[in-house]
């Protein structure tokens, strides 16, 4: 008996109707979608089975009985089982359909605990995808890398696509081992509140549409689009936090500045010790400082923490929403004002966001579009010391107040005459003070990116879309050392103003139809890039007068120019065939042809198959299991198409000449390789995907194997070959590893308990680096050092990627070696010490609810990398380190060998009262020149996120123009669960690049940041 | 969009794939005189170690002889990527170009000229591989070769090199920063080199050096002060186009008190009534103060090596260390007059010549007056300081007083060799890589070594530099086969032709 079923779905957060729902009769297969009130009326029978399904929320399921009224109220969907995700060129697909391993996070999810950095907000969420925070604050590029990276030294970054166009996402420069900024990365565009999900395709075959970028894995972001409803909807979100620096540190402050262990007697001697703690004990006399004036000789207790400052953000962004059911639109505006924890650093972002989507008879048209500002103030300098104030504060004297090191309290740094005021007397560690307040830098970067699609629906299964995309921005950047610093007198001022152009265009025709059992759809289409990259620089050294910082004010400023473009022509072509909803097929190809190859090697195709079947509609179950899918797929991609222009050898002009002549030189860092072709990179994965209990336990588990081949190297080669590098096609990689994702839902009534736990392992190996030109195999290449020079990251074969490197302790027999004094004697060359990557990583979520309470934790965990502390370093240079406290009463034996293997125990002699039996601060200082003895574990785990929240019931706001309001209490890094790194945070690395992971060099200190956060809808 | 169309974004519209080989010869000529390694190698090592200057400051590593991995290693870390890849670049596309045999022979005697002074400071190098990674996969890891091959090939290289200019070549002309083209002095320049390697090699192969000496004096070194070869350098617009010595002189006058004129130096110009003192030295204080600038020169004080600024006390005459609270600042500083940026960066002098050819008269290896070569020499020595102001011209009967005041010409043949061996010293201050060099050869001027606990290996002057310990991790092979022949990488260990003193 047929009969009409009414009813309004509204959604459980908001009460606001839901427009769009598909409402689907599973006995009939009949269905229909709600109306922009939400609305909705199917004809039913009593047997009828309803299915309410919308993109975000729970799928409800009702048996109709006897009513003619069904209301139903979807909640959003906490769990990470979505049924849809958005895949390659942003179709949505059941994710049953797939034969590989997609990870979908709704907006919220990483907008909870309110990171700035879209980077960073995907921490511990994601099994597989490993996280390093920037360096520096909010304005700081990250590091993510998916399943361990598909290059030895290429780009190990994935590609991030927005609405379905790749955006230009790369580093704009780091620190290195002379030091310099992190200078933030194109992610920091984005507005974590306008992402409606992002999706992670991890593997290839996930990837392998997008071609040659997709290499390391794909991001793809939606943003949020309008909603048909009645009126405007307003959203509006209103956070704020405050950060604060940990002090890690855990130095001794027994023994104060001086050398020998005599505190010092005159002012040179103070300036020239000052950062030496080799003195004698605090014994709290006057004693004479850097600037003549006695002050008692005992530690102050003012630590690092002292100089850097409570950070403060404000992050609010309203949204305006609404439409009918044929257009939506969407356009918001946020604004985020950051003061970092760096005195007199900050950033600034400005974002406007529209989306618009129309649905006119068999045309459909979708526009986004993002109009950002940033604006970056004293990026911190990190690393090497000079202008590094985070250098200068960790071993900055106990004795001296930091008021004294400030100076001038109207200009911070300075002496009186306006110069950088130093209290010791190495040039080149920088007055705190001066490096912050004194030197100046800002960037402001315009941003837009542009998004329009047509689609065309020729019938009701074949369509055609052509889109467009644009991503467009100018960076303005200076930078100036001021006039007056102690390195350079005469300081100097740089201007760099930065085009990066990116468009793509794409054309494809799809269809989509059943027949029979099966249902068949696909599509082809080709793919345009061009990329080009302009700058122009203009400054130098020396000011001309006196703290007049301006380009203009250069004594001889030169210019310039550089210019870059890159395109690649591409091809691709889908298919997935479903039978009986219960076995899939997806088969995808694409060939890149790159302009930065050598046109011999420029094409390449890549192809990928995969294969997902749902056994639970296949065979018989057991109750408990709700669905049961089982996935294997293989796919290829290639990769690392070189920068523009790297395969010959050009020549340029330096500057203005001189003298009249012209001066020439070799334009390329490294030698050039005329035949360099794009590696490959081969991936097979297989995974199951469970769920029991009517989904309160769901278990996915993947297991990957990945090899890269002709990988394109930039190799270290001897420098006396005039180049420092080479680059050629001859890496074999390999990363294998398993992926776990459990979500559960303990307790499921009034009060809800949900855990979602992630876990990978990645185990890397370095297959092969080619042979040298004697023909032997090479057995190891160098990456990067930081500024203490003992140490290098090396790929070395056979073993995990980024294995760090330097001097041991030399030992014959087993026995450690000794010199004539009784100082380590160390290796004569470098030797393996530890590898610099973490193979483990994961995170727990726990989320509490309970009415409109909920409350969120989330732990994340990585194990099994190293660091070389450089900071431990100088601890041990300059007699901070804990451990320099033993043997200065002469105590010190040390029992080893001679060089010659005599065993022997040597006593370290340190007698203040004659130099040269002094030789503790000496012991020491050889001590960490033993590379080994600075390489800690920095496997660590930490309470990563955390927040509490209330969601006012409705009942509560029903008079107010509210229609939702919750607030929040939210938290990020707030404890570190576990470390043994002594002095500093196991995740401190200076630059994001892959060829330092595992270098630590006075970055700025970690951060914890507490706040609120506020959202309504009106 | 055609395949074409895309390949040819490839083609870099601000870059050439050829280029004038004469501007890649200016490039590298500039970068002899960088401001990183000559700041390490020259300032504070050599300088120190051989007692030209003295400084309390720690990192003047040379005075107390510290190891510091990077300033040990500044002048290979720099050299081979800056200045010898270029060279050989040159070298490399214009061997077979009659037309451009004067920039190649130029750049083949600077190539060897730089490799000289990196041999003679370290040992055993890569020579015939060096900076020719372009060439081929062979030359990317290059061989460390005995400093004796070295030697020969260079002396091959030089010789060839002289004979290749020709005045029907391209002139090199503005693109010369030491001679504005001119040929001849090329010539001489070759020659006056060949001198300076047959020197070296007298002790430990004399016949070959006796050979090369009288080769390269028959064709013609130097013969006046218009002949030294020095590098022409501005003040700017671009680091690059300066004196990067100066430069890093510059920085430790300006913001520090921390490297002084060494009291072995002027204890010596004081002894001698030496006419250079108050060139060498400006003054004491603050020479921007002028109620502290004291510039009297019997108030002149040198900086004894070999001390930190609290031991210095128990050395320095009572009232030394009275003037000024900052220790330092009562001793004589540089003289700022010498060090601007456009200063000259002198890579050979006509005084060397005449002083080397004194010690070669006094060898019976050419039969001119030992006598009148060093009067020439010391005369040269002296008057060659108005290149750097004109305010340093010395009279001329003061320059002869000051000659006539050594004695040459009735000292024994072992005091001979002595006041040479010291007036090459005082000639090539500023220099200090070539005074080390022949200080380790003739054992002249006479240095007491300093004594510290802190030495690295122990408290002598360092026979040679450690080389660049990157090298270590990306030469290895090469790196130790060097090593093992020569018996180490230390300060201790002996080049070839260190057989002197």
């Amino acid at each position: 008996q047929n009969r009409i079923l009414t009813g309004t779905v509204v959604g459980e957060t908001d009460g606001l109707p839901i427009p769009g729902v598909t409402v689907l009769d599973k006995t009939n297969q009949t269905g229909t979608t709600t109306d922009v009130d939400g609305k909705y009326s199917i004809s039913v029978n009593s047997n009828s089975v309803l299915v309410f399904s919308f993109i975000g929320y729970a799928t409800k399921e009702f048996t109709v009985g006897n009513q003619s009224v069904l209301n139903v109220t979807l909640s959003e969907d906490v769990s990470d089982l979505s049924e849809f995700v958005v895949t390659s060129f942003g179709m949505e697909r059941d994710k049953k359909a797939l034969g590989y391993s997609v990870t979908q996070l709704s907006g919220d999810k990483f907008t909870e605990s309110r990171a700035i950095n879209l980077g960073n907000a995907l921490t511990g969420k994601v099994a597989g995808v490993n996280v390093t925070p920037p360096a520096t604050g909010a304005a700081g590029s990250t590091r993510v890398v998916i399943r361990g990276g598909s290059s030895l030294t290429g780009n190990d970054q994935p590609l991030y696509v927005v609405n379905g166009v790749p955006i230009e996402s790369g580093n704009l420069g780091s620190a290195g081992l002379w030091g310099g900024n992190d200078a933030g990365d194109g992610l920091a565009a984005i507005n974590p509140d306008d992402i409606e999900s992002l999706s992670v395709l991890k593997g290839n075959t996930a990837a392998a549409l997008y071609g040659a970028r997709a290499a390391n894995g794909v991001i793809l972001i939606t943003t949020k689009a309008g909603r048909a409803r009645k009126g405007v909807g307003v959203s509006f979100n209103s956070n704020f936090t405050v950060e604060s620096v940990v002090d890690q540190t855990n130095f001794q402050r027994i023994y104060g500045p001086g050398q020998d262990g005599r505190k010092p007697m005159t002012q040179d001697e103070a300036i020239n010790t000052a950062n030496n703690g080799w003195g004698s004990r605090y014994d709290g006399s006057q004693t004479i400082q850097f600037d003549g004036q006695q002050r008692p000789y005992s530690y102050l207790g003012e630590d690092f923490t002292d100089f850097y400052n409570m950070g403060k953000t404000w992050n609010n962004s309203i949204a305006l929403f609404g439409g009918n059911e044929n257009t939506t639109y969407r356009f918001s505006f946020s604004n985020l004002d950051n003061r970092d924890v760096v005195p007199n650093a900050g950033f600034t972002r400005n974002v406007a966001n529209i989306n618009v989507n129309s649905k006119q008879g068999k045309f459909t048209l979708a526009v986004t579009g993002q109009y950002s500002k940033q604006n970056a103030e004293n990026r911190p300098r990190l690393s090497d010391s000079p202008g590094n104030a985070n250098f200068s504060m960790v071993v900055k004297p106990g004795n001296i107040p930091l008021d004294v090191i400030k100076g001038d309290p109207n200009k911070p740094g300075a002496l009186p005459d306006g110069t950088e005021l130093r209290y010791q007397s190495n040039v080149f560690q920088t007055n705190p003070y001066w490096a912050v307040y004194q030197w100046g830098r800002e960037d402001v970067t315009d941003r837009v990116l542009g998004n329009m699609s047509l689609k065309y629906d020729f019938t009701d299964w074949l369509y055609a879309q052509g889109r467009f995309g644009t991503d467009f921005q100018v960076r303005d950047e200076y930078a100036f050392e001021a006039y007056g610093t102690a390195f350079k007198p005469r300081g100097s001022y740089n201007t760099t103003m930065t085009t990066i152009r990116e468009n793509n265009a794409d054309l494809l025709i799809g269809f989509d139809k059943s027949f029979g059992d099966f249902d068949v759809d696909g599509f082809v289409g080709s793919n345009i890039m061009r990329r080009t990259i302009e700058n122009q620089r203009g400054g130098g050294n020396d000011l001309v007068v006196p703290f007049f910082h301006s380009v203009t004010n250069v004594a001889a400023p030169t210019f310039g120019y550089g210019f870059s473009e890159l395109g690649i022509n591409s091809y691709f072509a889908a298919a997935n065939v479903g039978y009986k909803n219960m076995i899939f097929l997806n088969l995808t190809g694409r060939q890149d042809q790159f302009s930065t190859l050598s046109p011999a090697n420029s094409k390449l195709f890549y192809p990928s198959v995969g294969l997902s079947a749902v056994i639970s509609d296949m065979l018989e179950m057991p109750n408990f299991v709700t669905f049961a899918k089982l996935r294997g797929n293989w796919g290829q991609v290639g990769g690392g198409a070189p920068n523009p222009y790297a395969l010959n050898l050009t020549y340029g002009l330096v500057g203005a000449g001189h003298l009249g002549a012209n001066l020439g030189q070799i334009n390329n860092g490294s030698i050039p390789n005329a035949n360099l072709a794009p590696y490959t990179s081969t991936e097979y994965e297989i995974g199951a995907d469970i769920r029991f209990m009517d989904n309160r336990l769901g278990i996915d588990v993947a297991y990957y194997k990945r090899r890269t081949s002709d990988d394109i190297l930039a190799t270290g080669i001897s420098a006396t070959s005039g180049f420092g590098s080479t680059t050629v096609n001859i890496g074999e990689l390999e990363n294998r590893g398993i992926e776990l994702l459990i979500n559960a839902t303990p307790i499921m009534n009034e009060f809800r308990w949900d855990i979602s736990f992630n876990f990978a392992n990645n185990q890397s190996e370095v297959l092969s680096l080619g042979t040298n030109a004697a023909g032997d195999p090479i057995e190891f290449i160098n990456l990067d050092e930081a500024r203490t020079r003992r140490e290098r990251i090396r790929h070395i074969v056979g073993q995990p990627l980024g294995m760090i490197s330097g001097f041991k302790h030399l030992e014959i027999n087993g026995q450690k070696v000794y010199d004539a004094n009784g100082f380590p004697v160390t290796t004569n060359g470098y030797e393996t010490i530890a590898e610099g990557r973490h193979p483990i990583s994961g995170g727990i979520t726990n989320t509490f609810s309970y009415k409109g309470f909920r409350l969120m934790a989330l732990i994340d965990f990585r194990q099994g990398g190293s660091i070389m502390s450089g900071t431990d370093y100088f601890a041990y240079q300059y007699g901070l380190h804990q451990n320099t406290l033993n043997g200065r009463d002469g105590s010190l034996t040390v029992s080893g060998v001679t060089p010659e293997g005599t065993p022997k125990t040597w006593t370290i002699p340190a007698d203040p009262s004659d130099p040269t039996k002094y030789l503790i601060d000496n012991y020491w200082q050889r001590y960490a020149q033993v590379t080994e003895n600075i390489v800690y574990d920095a496997s660590f785990a930490k309470l990563r996120e955390f927040s509490f929240g209330y969601t006012f019931p409705r009942a509560f706001i029903e008079r107010t123009p509210f229609q939702s309001l919750s607030l929040s209490l939210v938290g990020r890094n707030l404890a570190i669960l576990w470390k043994n790194t002594p002095n500093i945070d196991p995740e401190a690395a200076y630059t994001t690049s892959g060829n330092a992971q595992g270098l630590e060099f006075f970055s700025v200190p970690a951060n914890r940041s507490f706040g609120f956060n506020l959202s309504a809808n009106f | 969009c055609s395949e074409q169309d895309l390949l040819d974004l490839n083609v870099n519209q601000n870059a050439v794939e050829d280029i004038d080989m004469q501007y890649l010869f200016s490039l590298a000529t500039l970068r002899i005189g960088g401001e990183y390694e000559n700041t390490r190698a020259n300032m504070l090592y050599a300088a120190t170690m051989i007692q030209h200057t003295a400084s309390t400051a720690g990192y003047f590593s040379g005075d107390k002889y510290f190891y510091s991995a990077q300033y040990s290693g500044a002048y290979m870390e720099r050299h081979f990527t800056d200045v010898i890849r270029l060279f050989s670049e040159v070298i490399r596309k214009t061997k077979d170009k009659p037309n451009e045999a004067n920039v190649n022979a130029a750049a083949t005697i600077l190539r060897t000229f730089d490799l000289l002074r990196m041999t003679d400071m370290y040992g055993d190098i890569p020579y015939t591989q060096a900076g020719y990674g372009l060439e081929g996969e062979q030359n990317w890891f290059p061989a460390y070769e005995p400093q004796k091959e070295v030697y020969y090939k260079m002396i091959d290289d030089l010789k060839a090199a002289r004979d290749k200019f020709s005045s029907s070549a391209r002139p090199l002309g503005v693109q010369d920063f030491i001679y504005g083209g001119d040929i001849a002095k090329w010539k001489k320049f070759a020659n006056s080199l060949l001198m300076r390697m047959a020197m070296r090699m007298s002790n430990v192969d004399p016949a070959k050096a006796q050979e090369v000496f009288t080769e390269a004096n028959s064709s013609g070194a130097f013969t006046s002060n218009d002949d030294i070869a020095f590098i022409h350098y501005a003040p700017g617009p671009q680091g690059v186009n300066r004196n990067g010595l100066n430069d890093g002189y510059w920085n430790t006058y300006k913001y520090s008190r921390d490297c002084k004129i060494s009291k072995t130096f002027m204890d010596w110009m004081n002894a001698n009534n030496d006419p250079r003192k108050m060139i060498i030295t400006g003054g004491i204080g603050n020479p921007e103060n002028a109620s502290t600038w004291i510039t009297a020169p019997e108030e002149q004080i040198g900086m004894p090596n070999g001390y930190n600024s609290t031991n210095i006390r128990d050395v320095v005459a009572p009232g030394t260390l009275d003037r000024f609270t900052i220790v330092q600042q009562n001793f004589s500083m540089l003289n700022l007059k010498y060090l601007d940026w456009e200063d000259p960066y002198y890579l050979i002098s006509y005084a060397e010549v005449e002083l080397m050819k004194a010690e070669a008269a006094l060898k019976g290896w050419i039969n001119s007056s030992a006598e009148s070569h060093f009067t020439a020499g010391v005369r040269a020595a002296i008057n060659s300081w108005v290149y750097f102001d004109p305010d340093f011209s010395v009279p001329a009967n003061e320059v002869s007083a000051y000659i006539a005041g050594r004695g040459f010409a009735a000292a024994s043949n072992q005091d001979k060799l002595r006041l040479i061996g010291e007036e090459y010293w005082a000639a090539t201050y500023l220099n200090d890589i070539e005074s080390w060099s022949n200080w380790r050869r003739t054992g002249y001027p006479a240095l007491t070594p300093t004594q510290d606990p802190n030495a690295f290996e122990g408290n002598f002057i360092p026979r040679r530099l450690r080389y660049w310990e990157s090298e270590i991790g990306s030469n290895p092979e090469n790196y130790q086969a060097a090593t093992s022949r020569m018996g180490g990488d230390l300060f201790a260990t002996r080049v070839w032709w260190d057989g002197g003193n």
